[in-house]
């Protein structure tokens, strides 16, 4: 065959294969199985040399060997392909699947095409009965078809941008002598409208954590353009950064009523002075090593309001022992609301100042979290 | 959310009722901007009963405050209860978002 080569790299390249049930997919599979009252409804994907189902209604097995399915006739045509009966029909009563069980003898499918237009798999619907698809039926099940295809294809969109943002987040975080970085963030949905970074510059440690309004991948987009802003022009003073990146915004997105919040901070590793400017985020503590802790207090407006109200530079010292920890408000979200720094501080006593970034992500995951979070914490070595 | 918009003696009044958030925002933007266009930009968005405000709920106070400036009103705040006020001054949006104890006492004398 022509074409395999291209079409199996087409299907890889959705990374779809062997992908735990979608349930954007499997609206469409019931949706299909009550429109047309087939007792069967599947989505295939036809790899190498196997037919595995993304989807299923009234089948119960999750693949088959390619080459005795009726999909494999759909994929090679255009158009959807119908079996009225295939008991009467020379090219498939022989089937395995119409003499053997389970007895098929209805079989409808339409080709479901990668973005390139490659044949990857099916829609199909299948029934122990013999019957007819009318032209409106036909219709609606290409219609069904083109569907479940655009949900496959967006999933390996969010999926593409999802890699790109993982890139964008520091993997390998400094560790400036006597003291301990760590650094965690779990989206909500694919892309996360949070961002950090963490980098050294001579002795300085620039520690920036920022929070989109909104989630998904418009504040991705707004995330990754900010991150790439602050890190420019490494001469500029942490104050001219964050006022030159809240210009920018306000010019980029003031009329979409978005904005940013942003705690930026140089840690001089030499003395543990702090120097930082908070644009409306409020979501960093100092904890000092008798255990007691401080907030630090914002020192300006979100980023993109265009009020006129300057930035100003927040300082706090942290001595040996002590912490700097700054979170997104997702983190909050997965809280007490009535005392969610309490509970931060349950956090730190428990799991310690190194494990409470884990402790954190271990709950955004576990509390299923509305929002993207994101927590970076600092210590300086006691 | 509900919204009710009342016109007094120099000002308009916006009350949003409830949860102001991403499903909210947008009708409470479209109601102060359509107290603009109408030659009102002075206008006071009441929460009393507003028990909860997120970032898209800022965002539309925000855009309306800007919105009603251009046209050479304001927008302030009044009566807004304790989360609300939390979640300004951790913001730092209350050194621009005023707000006053009522809707009366938001326009004032001016």
């Amino acid at each position: 065959m022509l074409d395999e080569d291209r079409r199996q790299r087409a299907l890889d390249a959705l990374n779809i294969l062997d992908t735990p049930p979608d349930e954007r997919v499997d609206r469409i599979t019931r949706l299909a199985q009550q429109i047309f009252d087939v007792p069967m409804v599947s989505v295939n994907l036809l790899d190498r040399d196997r037919q595995w189902r993304k989807s299923e209604i009234g089948i119960g097995v999750k693949e088959v060997p390619r080459a005795d399915g009726f999909c494999e006739a759909t994929i090679q045509q255009t158009g959807t392909l119908v079996i009225e009966d295939a008991a009467q029909d020379p090219s498939w009563a022989s089937n395995p699947f119409v003499l053997g069980d389970p007895h098929l003898r209805f079989y409808a499918g339409h080709p479901l095409q990668a973005p390139g237009g490659e044949h990857v798999g099916t829609l199909c619907m299948l029934d122990t009965e013999p019957r007819q698809l009318s032209d409106h039926e036909r219709g609606m099940l290409s219609d069904l078809a083109l569907w479940v295809q655009t949900e496959l294809a967006q999933q390996q969109e969010l999926d593409h941008a999802a890699v790109v943002q993982r890139a964008l987040t520091p993997r390998n975080l400094p560790q400036p002598a006597g003291f301990t970085v760590t650094a965690g963030s779990a989206p909500a949905g694919s892309v996360s409208g949070d961002f950090h970074d963490v980098e050294l510059r001579g002795d300085q440690l620039r520690v920036t954590l920022a929070d989109v309004m909104g989630k998904g991948t418009g504040a991705g987009i707004i995330a990754s353009a900010v991150r790439a802003s602050m890190r420019t022009a490494p001469d500029r003073t942490l104050l001219s950064t964050v006022s030159e990146v809240d210009a920018l915004l306000e010019h980029d997105l003031g009329d979409l009523h978005m904005f940013v919040t942003l705690f930026s901070a140089d840690v001089d590793t030499t003395s543990g002075e702090i120097s930082y400017v908070d644009g409306g985020h409020s979501l960093s503590f100092i904890y000092r090593a008798d255990g007691t802790w401080e907030h630090l207090n914002s020192t300006g407006l979100p980023l993109a309001m265009g009020m006129d109200e300057p930035h100003e530079l927040g300082t706090v010292h942290l001595n040996p022992g002590d912490a700097l920890m700054c979170c997104s408000d997702g983190l909050l979200d997965l809280l007490d609301l009535e005392d969610p720094f309490g509970q931060v501080e349950e956090i730190l006593a428990a799991s310690g100042v190194d494990g409470a970034v884990q402790e954190a992500l271990r709950r955004a995951v576990r509390g299923k979290a509305q929002d993207d979070v994101t927590v970076v914490v600092v210590r300086r070595d006691a | 959310m509900k919204l009710t918009v009342t016109t007094h003696e120099g000002y308009a009044a916006v009350r949003p009722v409830g949860r102001l958030t991403a499903s909210g925002a947008p009708r409470l933007k479209q109601e102060v901007q359509k107290l603009i266009e109408s030659g009102q930009p002075r206008i006071v968005v009441d929460l009393a009963e507003t028990e909860f405000i997120d970032s898209s709920g800022l965002g539309a106070l925000i855009g309306g405050l800007k919105a009603a400036r251009v046209a050479e009103g304001d927008l302030r705040l009044a009566s807004a209860t304790d989360p609300v006020k939390s979640v300004l001054k951790l913001t730092s949006l209350d050194r621009v978002l005023k707000d006053y104890p009522t809707a009366e006492a938001a326009f004032g004398n001016e």
